[in-house]
C-alpha cells in the first residue's frame, strides 16, 4: 500500500517536472517563434549584435566559472565538462562578436561570417551538452579521485573540438538555401537536433529526478537552446527579427543557467550545513557516550575527551604526550598487544576488550575500537580510539563465573556424597544376591533384587544430574574413538536380550560402518532410547529394532518400537528438560524427564541432530544423525 | 591359581567392609584393606602388592598426594594403581593422572564381581577403565 503511494507521488513529481521545465517553456517559446517569423517586427543594428554577443561572452564565462567551481567542489565531472564547454564557447562568441563588428557594414562579410561562426558556437554547445549528459550523466560513477587529469583532458578535447568546428564552418561556406519559405538556415537544425538528443538522454538518464536545481536548469537551457536554433533557422537576413530573438534567447538561456547554478549553490550549501549539523550532533552524542582519544602513529596521545579524563583519573595535561602504557593493567599478554598493533598498523580496525588501570590504582574495563586514520595517500596519520565502560558488565560476568564454579563444586560434592553410601549398598546387596553371604529364601532374594534395582536407578539419576549440569555449563567433554557401529549395536542388543528375552523381541538392521565419535556417549543415547521403548511396549508381539545406516557424511542410528506411540502435540517437547508425556504408562514407570534432554545435548555436542517419528498405537522411532567422523567435522 | 595381591586404601570403613567380607571368601585374592592413607602409602612403597584400589578424596592424605609421592620416588609403576573413586573425573584429569603413572579408573558404584574382573585384567592388560 505505502509502496503504491510512493510510486504514485514519484509519478506525479515527474509529471510536474516535465510540465514545468519542458511543456510550458515549449508552449511559450512556440509563441515567440510564431512572432519571430515576421522579419520586419524587430530588427537591430550591427552594433547591437555586438552588444548582445558581448553580453553572451560575459554570461557564458560566468556560467563557465560557476560550473567549474561546482565541478571542483563536488568532484563532479558533469559540471566540470559543461563549465569548460561554456568557456570555450564564450571564446567563439567573442570571436563571432568582435570580427563581425570590425567588419561592420561589409554586407558580404556579414552575410557570410556571422552565420558561419554563430552556428559553429551553437554546434559546439550542442555537442558539449550531449556529451556531458551521455558520458557523465551517470552521477554515481562520475566521481574522480583527482580532477587535475580530467581538466587537462577536457580542455584539450574541447579546444580541439571548438577549433575544428570553427575552421570547418569558415572554410565550408554554408549556403543560404531556402528549403521552403520558412527554413533559411537549415544547418541550424543540426545544432537543434544535438540539443534534442541531449534532452532525450537527460530524461533517459533520469537526471530530472535529481533534487538539485542545477539539473532543472540544464533541462530548461536545452529546451530554450532548441528554440534558439529553430528560430534562427527562419532568419533570412542578418539582424532580422528571428536573428535578434535567437540572440536574446541565447542570453536568456545563459541567464537561466546562472540562476539555477546560484540556486544549486544555495542548495548544496544547505546540504553541507545540514550534514555539518548532523556531524556536530553525532560528535556530541559520541562525546557524551564514549571515552575517546586520538594518538599519533607512535601511539602518543594527542587528544582526550572529558570522559577519558574522568575514567582514567589523570588530568588532560598528564595524558597528552604519553602513550597508553600509562594505563596498562598488566592483565593482558604481550601477544594481545602485538595482535592489536599488528592489525592497526596495517590500517585495519581493531576491536576488543581491555582492562586498564586508573591513576588511583583502580581497574576498569573498556570495550575498545581503534580506528586508524588514513590520508589520501593511504598513509596512516594516527589512531582514534572509541571506548565504552564495561566495568560493571565485567564484574557481573566475574561474579557469575564464580557462582558457576561454586555450583560446579556443589554438584560434584553432592554427587560424590550420594554415591559414597551407594557403594556399600550395591556391594552388600550384590553379595547377598550372589549367595556369598549364605542362602536366602525366594522372598528375601526378591527384596534384595528390589534394593539393587532402586540403587541402580538412584545411580542413574545422579549421573543424569551430573550430565545436565555439564551440558548447562557447556563442560561436557567428548572422547573420540573409531569403532564399528554394527558391532556396538550388536553388543547392546545382546545385553538387552539376556535381560528382557521373555518381554520383547529385538532386531538389528545395521550397516557395517566404522565411525569416529564418542562411543560411550553413543551407547548412553541408544540405551536411553531402548529403555524408553521398553517402558511403553504393547502387550501383543512387542518388538524393538535397532538400526544404523549411512547417509553421505553422516550416520543415522535409530531405535524403533511398536508401542503406544506419542501424541503429536507432545512430540515437540520430548527433548526438553523435565518433560514427561502424561500417560498412565509414564506414571507407572516413573523417570525424571531428563534422559531425552541429555541425549539431545550429547547429540548436539557431537554436531548431530536428534528426532522422533511416532504415531499413536503404532509405535515410535527415535533417531540421531551424527557425522561419521567428528574429527573432520570439527576441523571443518 | 595365581594369587593376586590387592591393597585397598579408603578412609571410609563402610566402603572397605563389604570388600573384606567378599575377599575373605575368595582364595584367589590376597586382600589387604587400609583406612589410613599415610599407612597405605607406606604399604605401597614396600612393594608387596600387584594392584592397589585407591580412593582420591581422603582428608588426611588425598589419593592425588599419594600418586604424586609415588611418582616422585619412582615407585608408581611397581604396582597397578587403580583409582577407585565416587567422583567423576573429567577427561583432562584422567589424562593427567594417567601421565603420572595411574593404571586405570573404576567407579565406586561398580558391583564387586565386576571390580574383581577389572583388577584381574589389570595384571595383564593396560588401560582398562570401568564405569
Amino acid at each position: 500500500m505505502s509502496q503504491h503511494i510512493k510510486k504514485d507521488s514519484k509519478k506525479n513529481q515527474n509529471l510536474n517536472i516535465i510540465l514545468t521545465y519542458t511543456i510550458t517553456p515549449i508552449i511559450i517559446l512556440s509563441g515567440i517563434t510564431v512572432v519571430s517569423v515576421d522579419s520586419n517586427l524587430w530588427g537591430i543594428q550591427g552594433i547591437d549584435h555586438f552588444y548582445l554577443e558581448m553580453f553572451s561572452v560575459v554570461l557564458g564565462s560566468t556560467v563557465a566559472f560557476y560550473a567549474i567551481v561546482r565541478g571542483y567542489t563536488l568532484k563532479d565531472k558533469f559540471s566540470l565538462f559543461i563549465g569548460l564547454g561554456f568557456f570555450v564557447s564564450a571564446i567563439i562568441d567573442l570571436l563571432h562578436g568582435v570580427f563581425s563588428t570590425i567588419n561592420l557594414g561589409d554586407t558580404v562579410f556579414e552575410e557570410y561570417f556571422i552565420p558561419q561562426t554563430w552556428v559553429a558556437g551553437r554546434i559546439l554547445m550542442g555537442l558539449v551538452m550531449a556529451i556531458a549528459i551521455i558520458k557523465f550523466g551517470n552521477t554515481e560513477k562520475s566521481k574522480p579521485k583527482s580532477l587535475k587529469r580530467e581538466v587537462i583532458f577536457y580542455t584539450t578535447f574541447l579546444s580541439v573540438l571548438a577549433g575544428t568546428i570553427t575552421v570547418f564552418s569558415l572554410s565550408q561556406p554554408l549556403p543560404f538555401i531556402t528549403i521552403d519559405f520558412l527554413i533559411s538556415r537549415p544547418y541550424e537544425i543540426t545544432a537543434a537536433m544535438l540539443f534534442i538528443t541531449a534532452a532525450i538522454f537527460f530524461y533517459k538518464r533520469k537526471l530530472h529526478q535529481i533534487q538539485d536545481s542545477f539539473y532543472k536548469g540544464v533541462l530548461l537551457v536545452l529546451v530554450i537552446d532548441v528554440f534558439v536554433n529553430l528560430i534562427i533557422s527562419y532568419s533570412s537576413n542578418v539582424f532580422d527579427t528571428a536573428f535578434t530573438v535567437a540572440h536574446v534567447l541565447k542570453n536568456v538561456s545563459y541567464f537561466v543557467f546562472i540562476a539555477t547554478l546560484s540556486f544549486s549553490t544555495i542548495y548544496q550549501y544547505k546540504i553541507k550545513e545540514k550534514s555539518l549539523q548532523e556531524l556536530k550532533q553525532s560528535k556530541k552524542v559520541l562525546d557524551e557516550a564514549s571515552i575517546i582519544d586520538m594518538t599519533d602513529t607512535h601511539g602518543k596521545i594527542t587528544f582526550v575527551n572529558d570522559k577519558f579524563v574522568e575514567i582514567s583519573k589523570y588530568s588532560r595535561e598528564e595524558l597528552i604526550g604519553q602513550d597508553h602504557r600509562i594505563l596498562k593493567s598488566g592483565h593482558h599478554s604481550t601477544e594481545f598487544y602485538r595482535d592489536m598493533w599488528g592489525k592497526i598498523t596495517f590500517g585495519k580496525i581493531w576491536r576488543g576488550e581491555i582492562k586498564n588501570k586508573a591513576k588511583d590504582g583502580s581497574y576498569y574495563w573498556v570495550k575498545t575500537t581503534i580506528i586508524p586514520m588514513i590520508d589520501q595517500n593511504n598513509k596512516i596519520t594516527g589512531y582514534t580510539t572509541v571506548r565504552t565502560d564495561i566495568t560493571e558488565q565485567k564484574e557481573q560476568q566475574e561474579a557469575l563465573a564464580k557462582i558457576d564454579t561454586k555450583k560446579d563444586e556443589f554438584v560434584s560434592m553432592i554427587s560424590h556424597e550420594l554415591k559414597t553410601p551407594l557403594s556399600p549398598i550395591i556391594s552388600w546387596s550384590g553379595m547377598l544376591q550372589e549367595g556369598v553371604l549364605g542362602d536366602m529364601t525366594e522372598k528375601q532374594k526378591y527384596g534384595v533384587s528390589k534394593i539393587q534395582e532402586n540403587s541402580n536407578e538412584l545411580l542413574d539419576l545422579i549421573h543424569d544430574i551430573l550430565d545436565v549440569h555439564k551440558l548447562e555449563l557447556g563442560k561436557m567433554n567428548f572422547k573420540l574413538s573409531s569403532f564399528n557401529i554394527k558391532e556396538l549395536l550388536t553388543g547392546i542388543m545382546e545385553d538387552y536380550k539376556i535381560k528382557y528375552k521373555t518381554k520383547c523381541s529385538f532386531f538389528l538392521e545395521a550397516e557395517d560402518i566404522v565411525i569416529n565419535t564418542d562411543k560411550l556417549r553413543i551407547v548412553q543415547v541408544i540405551r536411553n532410547f531402548v529403555n524408553n521403548a521398553l517402558d511403553f511396549l504393547p502387550e501383543v508381539n512387542p518388538k524393538i529394532t535397532l538400526s544404523a545406516k549411512s547417509q553421505n557424511e553422516y550416520i543415522v542410528i535409530s531405535v524403533k518400537d511398536n508401542g503406544y506411540g506419542i501424541p503429536l502435540e507432545n512430540q515437540k517437547n520430548l527433548f526438553k528438560k523435565f518433560y514427561q508425556v502424561d500417560t498412565s504408562a509414564t506414571r507407572e514407570h516413573g523417570g525424571t524427564g531428563l534422559g531425552l534432554s541429555i541425549c539431545s545435548g550429547i547429540v548436539e555436542g557431537l554436531n548431530g541432530q536428534i528426532g522422533v517419528y511416532s504415531e499413536e498405537n503404532k509405535g515410535s522411532e527415535f533417531l540421531i544423525r551424527i557425522p561419521k567422523n567428528k574429527t573432520i567435522e570439527l576441523i571443518n | 591359581m595365581i594369587l593376586l595381591k590387592l591393597l585397598h586404601i579408603d578412609d571410609n570403613k563402610q566402603i572397605l567392609e563389604p570388600f573384606e567380607f567378599y575377599f575373605d571368601m575368595n582364595d584367589n585374592v590376597d586382600y589387604t584393606s587400609c583406612d589410613d592413607p599415610v599407612e597405605g602409602l607406606k604399604l605401597i612403597k614396600e612393594g608387596k602388592f600387584d594392584s592397589v584400589l585407591l580412593d582420591l578424596a581422603m582428608p588426611k592424605m588425598s589419593g592425588y598426594e599419594i600418586i604424586d609421592r609415588l611418582q616422585q620416588c619412582g615407585d608408581i609403576e611397581k604396582q597397578k594403581i587403580i583409582v577407585f573413586s565416587a567422583s567423576n573425573q573429567g577427561t583432562d584429569e584422567i589424562e593427567e593422572l594417567k601421565s603420572k603413572g595411574v593404571h586405570s579408573f573404576i567407579a565406586k558404584t561398580t558391583p564387586i564381581n565386576e571390580i574383581l574382573t577389572h583388577v584381574n585384567n589389570s595384571i595383564g592388560v593396560m588401560n582398562v577403565t570401568t564405569y
